[in-house]
This record gives structure tokens, sequence and C-alpha cells, in this order.
């Protein structure tokens, strides 16, 4: 990588001016943090925006997060020293996101786990088998998608 | 010829945890590799998001025995950002030093089973010999030695009394020398580099491009440390050099280890040297506004990310952990196709794997039936009391 001085503002600055999609949020949290937002559809597109305009860019991992009608997915970047967070807020109805893997290999275990996590269909993973659950774990039962009943009934056992 | 596909695992492959390898050979070369993860998976991000704030401290702890710290410091770092706690100035330098003291340790440790995993016991005997020098700094400056509880929400548990400070000084220096030591033999001992140079090759970009971390990605001449590159606690403020090389092999990534050890000791001497009388805690709050933050930290094996949000109660809505060595699982994968059968195990111990940490998800299933059985608390309670 680079060492460049960028910073969060610039890299937010750059995306808002020549990107040209849809973004749902913008903002720098800091000088090396900067948060980015985009309709899950895009994923792909914005991903390919973000590796031809810093390339080469690290992918640190990406984080999924049951919000109840929707799965937050975030792809942590770091280009130079700004860790770059995309977030894209996936509609339970549609339940799959488009995969990144082409333009940030490193994404090919993450986007696994999503899978296997969240019971999100990755559109186009090159190898989408199981990462952490087993070959005999049940089909439908995702380990960190909340439902109504399953989230009820623990509290109730924990106490 | 004819290729073979052999299973590799799941009971220790070159190392003692539990992995499933697959290789596909061609005589002597492996032609294909696959990984297969999840053995060792306990529940830890969904228990963390069903126990407070003080309790998920203690569980991120049990991610991993040997970078136990490296958690409690990480997720310290992502709770504090969302409360908007300021940890005292001592607290912070005492941090440093348990991160760099595991730093230390860690390496000794890996340094020791890649000289066992190529046949050089002398070697590993030495160095676990010496290491027991930071074990017992580790010891005597928080009472364990694997599991240390030094880090806490607000600071840090212990102070460092000028009594430890000595012992401190003394074993780091006794520490430097042996590791300098060390780095000689492994760049003139013709059995060490017989045995590792040019074995488990990646280059810099494809590393990159796979997203592997720490000394590995180091290894094969990429700069990104993040102790320099987002830096935290007082790391802006110390001098070490980002420890690289251009050989991108079993080699490589023994010196990068290596010479990050000796860097560490000179990182713990001059933290000793600024260190100032102090507070060691503030007072951390039992709810944490809502949030979200994300925390890097250099963990020994590389780059450790948490990520934490809030939902205003003591309970994190989310917590979401990415070890070093998930990350280098592809990289991993990419070093073990070309190279011989022979060379497997120093090759994939080189990424000093480590699958506690990675997996952190426990399955209670019947196999048999495929059923997913969930325990009630007092099962699990009554389960734990009978072992």
């Amino acid at each position: 990588m680079r060492v460049i001085e960028l910073t969060a503002a610039e890299v937010v600055q750059r995306i808002q001016e020549d990107y040209e999609g849809e973004l749902t949020e913008a903002n720098a949290r800091s000088e090396a943090e900067a948060w980015i937002g985009v309709p899950a559809a895009d994923v792909q597109s914005i991903a390919r925006f973000i590796v031809d305009t810093w390339h080469p860019v690290f992918l640190s991992t990406i984080t999924g997060n049951d919000r109840g009608e929707e799965i937050d997915v975030i792809y942590h970047f770091v280009l130079d020293a700004v860790g770059l967070n995309l977030r894209a807020s996936v509609s339970k109805s549609v339940d799959e996101i488009d995969t990144i893997t082409e333009d940030v290999p490193a994404a090919i275990l993450y986007e696994r786990e999503i899978n296997d996590m969240f019971g999100l269909t990755i559109n186009g993973h090159p190898d989408p088998r199981r990462l952490v659950l087993p070959e005999d774990w049940p089909e439908g039962d995702y380990p960190l998608r909340r439902t109504d009943s399953g989230d009820e009934e623990e509290e109730e056992e924990n106490g | 010829m004819a290729r073979l596909s052999f299973p590799v695992g799941p009971q220790h492959p070159a190392l003692k945890e539990p992995e499933n390898l697959r290789f596909s050979v061609d005589g002597e070369l492996v032609v294909e590799a696959d990984i297969r993860i999840g053995y060792v998976h306990r529940s830890i991000e969904r228990t963390c998001s069903e126990r407070n704030y003080v309790q998920d401290l203690y569980l991120c702890e049990r991610v991993c025995g040997i970078c136990s710290n490296a958690h409690t410091l990480c997720y310290c770092m992502a709770v504090e950002q969302i409360a908007e706690v300021e940890i005292p100035e001592r607290a912070q330098y005492i941090r440093m030093l348990m991160h760099e003291f595991e730093r230390i340790h860690s390496h000794l440790l890996w340094l020791g089973v890649a000289g066992h995993e190529i046949g050089f016991d002398t070697l590993f005997m030495y160095v676990w010999r010496d290491r027991e020098v930071m074990q017992d700094i580790l010891e005597t400056v928080s009472g364990s030695r694997g599991h240390y509880g030094m880090t806490i929400l607000g600071g840090v548990r212990y102070d460092i009394t000028p009594e430890m400070e000595e012992k401190i000084r003394e074993g780091i220096e006794y520490l430097r020398e042996r590791t300098e030591y060390y780095a000689k033999i492994a760049t003139t001992e013709t059995t060490f580099i017989k045995r590792t140079e040019n074995v488990g090759g990646i280059t810099g970009p494809l590393a990159l491009d796979l997203g592997a971390v720490g000394p590995v990605l180091r290894a094969s001449g990429v700069d990104y440390d993040v102790r320099r590159r987002f830096p935290y606690l007082k790391y802006d403020q110390v001098e070490f050099e980002v420890r690289m090389s251009e050989m991108a092999d079993v080699l490589g990534r023994t010196l990068v280890r290596v010479h990050e050890i000796i860097d560490a000791c000179n990182i713990c001497e001059q933290v000793l040297d600024m260190m100032s009388e102090g507070e060691i805690q503030t007072r951390f709050p039992r709810r944490v506004p809502e949030g979200e933050a994300v925390a890097r930290i250099e963990a020994q094996r590389g780059e450790l990310i948490y990520y934490v949000r809030s939902d205003g109660t003591d309970v994190p809505e989310r917590l979401k952990i990415r070890t070093p060595t998930l990350a280098n699982l592809p990289a991993a994968q990419e070093m073990l196709v070309g190279g011989y059968v022979a060379d497997i195990p120093i090759t994939f111990a080189s990424i000093d794997p480590c699958f506690s940490c990675t997996d952190r998800m426990v399955v209670l299933d019947d196999v048999s039936t495929s059923e997913t059985t969930t325990m009630t608390w007092s099962e699990l309670l009554e389960l734990s009391r009978d072992r």
C-alpha cells in the first residue's frame, strides 16, 4: 500500500463527487474513519469504484448485523491511513446481495460467513460452501439471524 | 500420474488445535489445498449480545489463549470509543506494555513451534526456556500466565510497581540478547535456512488482495502495521520500525517475527522511561449510549478488528470479531499449493494459525439426526458441573 496523506474527509468528498450511484450516508467521523452507505443492489459498483480509485485497497472484514426488518452488511476497507466503512442494508424480503469477490478477492471467506450466519444469499459467489457451520447443520437455521419467537424463548431460559 | 487426495486433521494438523486440511497431490507436489474450519466454534459473538459489557470483557478475553490481552484491548477500545471515555495516561502506557509483552511471548512461542515443525527441537527447547522469562514477567504483573485480566473498561486493573519495573527491565534485556542470537541462527544456520528459504511463498500484491495480515503480509513486503497506520494508545510517541522482508517465504516470516521481538523489547523500555505516575482507572458507565464503533489493533498475528454496535442499554446489540488467522487462511491456501508434502506443516505453521480465535462458535447438535438441540441454562450448568 502506498503511504500518502489521505484523510477520511477527502475519501468521502471524492465518493460524493465522482461516484455516480445513490448514497444513503456519507460522513467522516474522524480524520481516519469514513462511513458510506449505498443501496444493497449497488455494492458491486461501489466496490469497483473504491478499488479503481484507490488501488490497492485492503478489506479487513465484513460485518453482518440483523436490525430486525433488514440486515446491515458493513464492509471495512483500509485505504492508506483511512478506514472506510461501507454499509449496505439488505431488506429481509430481498434476502440477497451481490458478491464483491471479483474486485475484492479478500471477501471470499467473509461473504461465506455472512451466508452461514444470516442466511443472506450471495449472488455470484465463486465458492458458496459453508464456512463455520458443520455440514449436517439444518438448512434454514441461521445462528445470528433474529427471529421473533427464537429470541424471546431464549431470554426466558437464560433468566 | 494419478492424483491422490487425502485429509490432514481435524486432529491437530501441524498444531494442537482441530482443523481439517484437504490436499490433492501429484507425487510429492501439492496441487490443491482446501481448509475446513469451524471445529471449535463457540458462539461467542452471539453470546456477547446476550451479556452485559462487563461480562463480555471476560468472554472476549477467552476468544484466544495466546492473544487474550489483544482481544480485551480491542474490545475496550471499541466500547470506550462509543461511550466517549478517555482513559488515564498511565493506563495507556500499561496497556501498551501488556500489548508488547504479549507480542514477545507469542512470537517466541511461534519460533519454538517453527523449530519443532522442521525437526529442530534444540531451537524449540531453548526458545521455550527463554519464553519463561516473559511468562514470569506477565505473572508478576497480572498474577496470571494466560488470561491476564489486566485490561478493563476504563483502564487497567493493576499498576506497575517499582519492583516490577526492575524485573521487567532485567527480563527485557535478557530476552533481547537471546533474540539477537536467534536472529543470527535464522540467518546463518544451514539446517534452518534449507527448510525455510523459498518455502511457502506468496507475493505481496497477492497477499494483500487475499486480505492477509500481520507478519505474513509484511514478510511479503507490504507495509501495513496498524500501530503505524492507525496509531492507538501512545504508539505515535515511541520509535519502532515496521519490520518487512522481501523474501516472501517462511524464512522471511521468521525474520519479521524475530525482529519484532527485539522491537517490542525496545518499545517496552521506551514506555517504562516515559511513564509518569497517575491514575490507572476511570469510572466507566454501566450503560453505553447508542452508537457504533470499529476498533483495529496490531495483535501479534496481525490486524485484529472489532465492530461494536450499542443500543443504549448495558448489553451490546452486536459485537463482531475478525481475528488475524481467518484473514490469513486464503493466503495460507495459496502458499501450500505448489509446495512439497513435507513442507505442509511448516508452511501452515508460518501463518501462526490459531483456530479457537478463528471459529468462536459451538454447535449443540445431534449429529446422527441433524437436529439442533437447544440447551437450557440449567442444563448447561449441570453439564459443566458434571464434568
